[in-house]
């Protein structure tokens, strides 16, 4: 029982042993460590970054899905050819480097360019009302009311002929009429010969004026003036054809802007990727020989593997240059070998102490306490997974290389954030014994910034769909840190990677 | 304030309240990390994050389960382990040579001439491998089984080292009373 009196009086002092601790002053500096004046905002700003890109990314692609759909309704569905389209698009893939969208598409913008030009025209007519006003009034036959007022009175009904095929007779223009204006307030891109049909009210037939419409503009000018005065007329309406996906109205090939296509100043482009592939890294420290552990442990370490997933945002422009911003997730795999000796002794009591021998060649063991010391060798085997978030923005040259393939350079930067360290993982040792956890090591959202380099092949898989294999370099431009950089000032440990992987990836153009 | 209604009241966000419990058991806490610790700043500072985890710990304690100061001692303990451990992936253990055996009977008989800060200070003067051992086995009150498993070694291990550490603190101790009598005696002639 010896060693209860150290036990007991040893407790006995300390239970009652005042430390001279300043209560009031720990209690400020632990108030002052419980609330920090600001956190680091480091991955606020990043998460922020992160999603205001791509609120513009979103905003970007709704606002090209909604000028598509105008265009569609005003354009895609008119009679353009065949024949024409494929014309076009012989022209198209004559000019056409970067190999996507196809002709067909952009014989859809050329007519978008076609649609705002008219648009244009009529704006500028509707703000010359009052002339044109004049101008309808001049042709009205002598004795109707001159006055706007009479006009307004009056019905005022267009009636649409293609001039080689609906001659304005009679009951056949009305049918027609009756046909148009249940399409009314749709605008046509083509020209057509076109009679207006002035009728008093109250004697259909009798005095029905023909007024010919030698242009669209005349044509227009009535569409814009009936939808202004809407109110006031009681029957005003222009309907213009309206040529929907499914009607299909022959119009003659010259009616369409026979110019040489223009591209569009850029395409844009949704992909998502995935990559795989090796990598290295050399840790950087500065500690003093009570880190041991941690400077045999670039020789300790096998670098196993590293998996990215990333979705971007592409944007091509005509010169064949790229420009693409995207964000994923990484995972960066490390296995660890090591051996550690534990020297561990033990105190046996009854050991042999020593041997004595005598003259007469006798020999006496003396037994008494030893201490008996074993070597144990520890063999620890255990793996880590660093876990982050990349946000990346890349610039590339697109080149051609035959009808199926293109060859892609790219180069940019990335930042990346490492999440928590509760992505760290490990074994425990073979003996048996446990092993700290590695989270301790406290990667904890530090930032990194990588060079990218970029090759890629690329080809299509659709009309706007392309695929693309690439190989992939990336490389550590700063050190990661450890907290312990922030916890024991003077003393750190960083690392710096490079990364050499494989990548798929696949793109929707728009 | 009963430390039960004192601690429903720090498990409620109540400043005071946390305070008072703070100025009850700052002193054990950091008595606690001094003697793991040599610096008396790492002491504090470690002081500083058990009370930390103990607030945000609270509204874990269920005082049907035991006392507070057996569940306070618990988690203090257990961080300045893990702190420890994250200086160093494991414990080294040194092995010094052949001690000479102390003499117990003056120290026992001398031990309340010895200050409390020369003990502690004593304490802290053993290598990191005795010092935590002894701390588990003398303050703590763990069994050589537990202290083995907390530190990953074998339980004769600990058990050999805790004998070893007891040794040296009394060889500590001694050689101070030694000194301190021999000065003594020169003080008399």
């Amino acid at each position: 029982m010896k060693e209860d009196w150290l036990k007991n009086k040893l407790n006995d002092r300390f239970d009652n042993f005042d430390s001279g601790l300043d209560l009031d002053q720990a209690w400020s500096d632990l108030d002052a460590k419980r609330n920090p004046p600001k956190k680091k905002r480091r991955l606020l700003f990043f998460w922020f970054g992160t999603g205001v890109v791509g609120m513009m990314l979103v905003g970007l692609f709704l606002m090209n899905q909604k000028k598509l759909v105008n265009s569609e309704r005003l354009i895609l569905g008119s009679s353009v050819e065949d024949s024409v389209i494929s014309e076009k698009e012989e022209e198209f893939q004559k000019n056409d480097n970067i190999n996507l969208p196809r002709a067909k598409n952009k014989a859809e913008d050329n007519l978008k360019e076609e649609s705002t030009k008219v648009k244009e025209r009529r704006n500028a007519l509707t703000n010359n009302k009052k002339l044109i006003l004049a101008e309808i009034d001049d042709q009205r036959p002598v004795g109707q009311d001159r006055s706007f007022e009479a006009l307004s009175k009056s019905t005022l009904e267009t009636v649409y002929t293609h001039t080689e095929n609906h001659p304005v007779t009679g009951q056949n223009a009305t049918s027609e009429n009756e046909h148009l204006r249940s399409m009314e307030g749709d605008l046509s891109v083509t020209e057509f010969d076109s009679n207006v049909v002035l009728k008093e009210e109250g004697e259909p037939n009798k005095k029905e004026s023909v007024v010919p419409l030698q242009s669209l503009s005349l044509l227009e000018t009535l569409g814009n003036e009936a939808n202004l005065f809407n109110s006031k007329l009681p029957r005003i309406s222009i309907p213009l054809p309206r040529i929907d996906k499914q009607t299909k109205v022959k119009n003659k090939a010259a009616t369409v802007d026979s110019k040489k296509p223009k591209l569009r100043d850029y395409y844009n482009g949704f992909g998502v990727s995935v990559a795989y592939g090796i990598h290295q890294r050399n840790l950087t420290m500065n500690f003093d020989v009570e880190h041991e552990f941690v400077e045999k442990r670039q020789n300790q370490e096998r670098p196993l593997d590293v998996i990215e997933a990333n979705a971007f945002y592409r944007r091509y422009f005509n010169s064949g240059i790229m420009a693409e911003l995207g964000f994923g997730f990484q995972q960066t795999n490390f296995k660890f070998n090591f051996e550690e000796t534990m020297i561990v002794s033990e105190e046996v009591e009854d050991g042999v102490t020593a041997i004595h021998s005598y003259p007469d060649g006798t020999e006496e063991t003396i037994y008494g306490t030893v201490l008996e010391t074993t070597t144990t060798l520890r063999e620890y085997t255990y793996y880590q997974k660093y876990q982050q978030v990349n946000l990346r923005g890349m610039v590339g040259k697109s080149m051609r290389i035959n009808q199926r393939l293109n060859f892609g350079v790219f180069t940019g930067l990335e930042y990346g954030v490492y999440s928590n360290a509760r992505g760290v993982s490990f074994s425990a040792s073979r003996d048996g014994a446990p092993l700290g956890s590695l989270a301790d090591l406290g990667y904890r959202n530090v930032g990194t910034l990588n060079a990218l380099m970029r090759l890629d092949v690329v080809t299509e898989l659709g009309p706007r769909t392309q695929l693309a294999f690439s190989i992939f370099g990336k490389s550590m431009l700063n050190d990661m840190i450890t907290e312990h950089a922030q916890d024991f000032q003077g003393q750190w440990y960083g690392d710096k990677r490079n990364y050499l992987m494989g990548q798929f990836s696949i793109v929707r153009v728009f | 304030m009963e430390i039960n209604k004192l601690i429903e009241q720090c498990k409620v966000g109540n400043a005071a309240a946390e305070r008072e419990l703070f100025q009850r058991y700052a002193n054990k806490v950091f008595v606690l990390c001094r003697r793991y610790v040599r610096q008396k700043e790492e002491a504090y500072d470690l002081m500083q994050d058990c009370f930390i985890k103990l607030f945000n710990s609270l509204e874990k304690h269920d005082s049907n389960k035991g006392s507070f100061d057996g569940w306070m001692h618990k988690i203090c303990t257990n961080l300045v382990l893990q702190n420890l451990r994250k200086k160093r992936r494991s414990i080294s253990l040194t092995f010094p040579d052949e001690m000479p055996e102390p003499d117990d009977y003056l120290i026992q008989e001398s031990f309340n001439e010895i200050s409390t800060e020369l003990l502690m200070s004593s304490i802290q003067e053993l290598s990191e491998g005795y010092r935590m051992i002894l701390n588990l086995y003398i303050f703590e009150g763990l069994t050589h089984d537990e202290i083995g498993d907390i530190l990953g070694i074998a339980t004769s291990t600990s058990r050999s080292q805790y004998a070893r550490a007891k040794k040296l603190l009394k060889n500590k101790l001694q050689a101070h009373l030694v000194i301190n009598n021999t000065t003594d005696e020169r003080r008399l002639a």
